[in-house]
């Protein structure tokens, strides 16, 4: 994990990011605990102000790319910690 | 594997796009942790980046917002030659209108980003809660 974690985030990842894909992504040395950062899971992903659900959609070696939910975090709530893959 | 280069799409910037929307604001440790990320990413460019939105005008500024940029609750909104202008390049890497905001040196991106003129603007179309 590089820097300092945000509070309440699974995994930092700037949601303007994509690649090609078209996903955002991050490292998974990006995540307070890798073991939750598995495909078909729904964490919190976010970095600076900004916070989203995003399930986990992609592992390519160090890379995570996630689909993030539209709306706030207590929305999508009732799905973090399910996998759906 | 990864490749280690971000794909760079072979038309030019089209003309109309004269302005780069990012979400959030200029906080320059964000954007410091995110151009190193990229460089991480894509060791093989030789370049420092960070990733904008290219609009025409104000009406996809606000169709951004409404869309990729939801989660935010402020963009920041620069104009493309004010961009070129300060050194930063602006590169269209990936699907449009993804641009990659690039520099060689890291500081030199992150201060030119931040001194460079822009305006920030709420979203309307945030739906806050967090």
């Amino acid at each position: 994990m590089s820097g300092t974690h945000p509070e309440g985030v699974d995994l930092v990842v700037d949601l303007n990011s994509e690649d090609e894909s078209g996903l955002p992504w991050s490292f998974i040395d990006e995540a307070s605990d890798p073991g939750l950062i598995v495909e078909g899971s729904w964490i919190v992903v976010g970095e600076g102000t900004a916070r989203a659900v995003a399930q986990v959609a992609e592992i390519d070696g160090r890379v995570v790319r996630v689909r993030p939910l539209p709306g706030p975090v207590e929305r999508h709530r009732h799905l973090l910690g399910k996998r759906i893959a | 594997m990864p490749e280690d280069v971000p794909r760079i799409r072979l038309a030019p910037l089209p003309s109309a796009a004269v302005l780069v929307v990012r979400g959030d604001v200029l906080d320059p440790d964000v954007l410091r942790a995110d151009a190193t990320r990229f460089v991480k990413r894509y060791p093989g460019w030789g370049r420092y980046g960070v990733s904008g939105f290219l609009a025409n005008d104000d009406a996809e500024v606000d169709v951004l917002c409404e869309t990729r940029l939801e989660r935010f609750a402020t963009v920041v909104v620069f104009r493309v030659a004010d961009l070129v202008a300060a050194g930063v390049d602006v590169v269209p890497t990936f699907g449009a209108p993804h641009v990659t905001l690039a520099a060689i040196e890291l500081d030199a991106l992150v201060d030119r980003l931040v001194a460079c003129q822009h305006e920030t603007r709420a979203n309307v179309h945030h739906q806050g809660g967090d």
